[in-house]
């Protein structure tokens, strides 16, 4: 819809302030991926950047140059894009979006496919492109990745928007963090958390998650109360965990349930 | 951030993409290099034939032979064909973006998608038409050269030859404009053959010109206008039933023409109404 692929049933969707389909061009504008087999299988990687290079009146010499940066080698370059592997299409669509160095970028789940270090390889070309002043827009399912990644966060749930703030309050929003803590005598300890406010809930004999309470302020109060600790950690609440809190009212197939 | 700067869109850029995105496909080649060699070899037989088969033909025929000598320069077998290869051509361009999804990508690079439609009608009629003068030009050349052997050849100056070999080539991108607009219409590859070859092929074979509305129908088609933009001796010699609704030469540059600019049009302002 943002792209003008999709007419919206209602309401409208500008880029910059436009719709995009006002633009006669596109690439120096938006550059996107949205499907990496959105390409012909026939032409190579080359010819096929060439062609949207070509289309946008942007250098020849462009092609070199992103291929060179999503690292497409020469023969690779040269090779029919139907041999390709998924991965290697994600980097020839992330190349096709750098072709017009464009201020927004939109990749649409741009790390399936890929292998680890190209996970790695991307999350850095990603934080790359936002420190140069980009607006790079990611559309993942994959809470734990926009972590690394993400600065802001748009959640959209059954097509209704649920949150758009920024990554920490988003993740605030969820669960406070639980201190786990484990001690042989985790029944005095219990008591003296819960003197001090906080809510104590026993994992096993040895085990307590605590809430309410920082996991320093569990160390003094241990300390004081000369208990012997043996473990003592905090789990921040996950983006993953936020997300699940925030969207269980609108997941559309949720597995284990009759429909 | 470094940016570039944004030049004004020009629509030759837009010639120029569609230009490398149809020869940077190897099947383009294949298709084009195959049937040309196939409809040349097809005309060149059927001359070859009237060469061998000359002696036996009596008074009659040897009078009227300059009619069979054009008819062997772009036979009804070859123009068939010519159709089927090049509406399929036509077709692909549009129907093998949908078909794999790179409209998208296109369509995100070029967000004006009548002036991207546009210019890939124009790339696709103008290689089909330089295609069709080729192979109707080299069909001519070589057909006439084998009848030379008996002095029959029918030099391109004769009344009508031209007519022949600009009918022929036109056929080309006439066939292949009419698969992309099928093309853009349907968007689903097998489904679009079948349709074109239904139209182009099949259907001046079932309807008659018995009656005057199925004769309008008839004489509409663009393969029936071919039939008589090319031949020489129609109403005139003895082995051309005259119709009863007769047809002009006019008449067959007019449906070459409106099947085209329809077919160009229905292809830019589809393509530009519907989602993809």
């Amino acid at each position: 819809m943002l792209l003008g692929l999709v007419e919206p049933s209602g309401g409208t969707a500008t880029v910059d302030g436009r719709p995009f389909r006002a633009r006669p061009r596109g690439l120096r504008h938006v550059g996107a991926l949205l499907d990496a087999h959105d390409v012909h299988g026939g032409r190579s990687a080359r010819a096929h950047l060439h062609a949207l290079a070509r289309s946008n009146r942007i250098p020849a010499g462009r092609v070199d140059e992103v291929l060179a940066e999503v690292g497409l080698t020469a023969s690779a370059a040269r090779r029919r894009i139907g041999t390709f592997s998924l991965g290697m299409k994600q980097r020839l669509g992330i190349a096709a979006a750098l072709l017009g160095s464009p201020p927004v970028l939109m990749f649409d789940e741009p790390l399936n496919g890929l292998d680890p270090e190209g996970v790695l390889w991307v999350r850095e070309l990603f934080r790359r492109l936002a420190r140069e002043g980009r607006t790079v827009f990611v559309s993942s399912h994959l809470m734990s990745e926009m972590e690394h990644t993400a600065d802001e966060l748009v959640v959209i749930g059954r097509g209704e928007l649920i949150a758009a703030e920024s990554l920490e309050e988003f993740a605030s929003r969820g669960t406070a963090p639980t201190v786990t803590v484990r001690s042989p005598d985790a029944g005095r300890l219990a008591a003296v958390l819960t003197a001090e406010g906080a809510v104590v809930t026993p994992h096993d004999e040895e085990t307590l998650r605590v809430r309410g309470a920082s996991a320093a302020r569990v160390g003094e109060l241990a300390h004081e109360h000369r208990v012997l600790l043996r473990e003592l950690t905090t789990q921040s609440a996950s983006l993953e965990t936020a997300f699940m809190e925030l969207t269980a009212d609108s997941v559309e197939y949720a597995a284990g349930e009759t429909r | 951030m470094t940016t570039l700067a944004v030049p004004a869109a020009r629509f030759t850029d837009l010639l120029a993409s569609e230009w490398i995105k149809l020869r940077s496909l190897r099947s383009t080649y294949w298709a084009l290099g195959s049937c040309a060699l196939a409809l040349i070899a097809f005309n060149a037989n059927a001359a070859r034939a009237d060469y061998a088969n000359y002696p036996h033909y009596n008074a009659l025929i040897r009078r009227e032979f300059v009619h069979w000598a054009l008819r062997d320069a772009f036979t009804v077998g070859a123009a068939m064909m010519m159709i089927l290869a090049t509406a399929g051509i036509g077709a692909i361009t549009v129907v093998g973006e949908y078909g794999t999804g790179q409209i998208r990508t296109t369509f995100t690079a070029v967000p004006d998608r009548r002036a991207l439609m546009s210019a890939k009608v124009l790339v696709v009629t103008a290689v089909m038409t330089v295609y069709g003068a080729v192979v109707a030009g080299a069909s001519y050349a070589a057909s006439q050269a084998i009848l030379d052997g008996r002095g029959l050849g029918v030099p391109i100056g004769h009344p009508g030859a031209w007519r022949v070999v600009v009918a022929s080539a036109l056929l080309a991108p006439v066939s292949a404009l009419v698969g992309m607009g099928m093309g853009a219409l349907i968007r689903h590859s097998a489904t679009t053959m079948i349709l074109t070859t239904l139209v182009l092929l099949l259907l001046p074979a079932f309807v008659t010109d018995r009656y005057h509305w199925t004769a309008c129908v008839r004489n509409a088609l663009p393969y029936n206008a071919w039939v008589r933009l090319v031949d020489t001796g129609y109403g005139d010699h003895p082995f051309t039933l005259t119709p009863r609704f007769p047809t002009t030469v006019t008449g067959g540059w007019v449906v070459f023409a409106v099947w085209a600019g329809v077919a160009a049009i229905l292809t830019v302002v589809v393509v530009d109404r519907r989602d993809v």
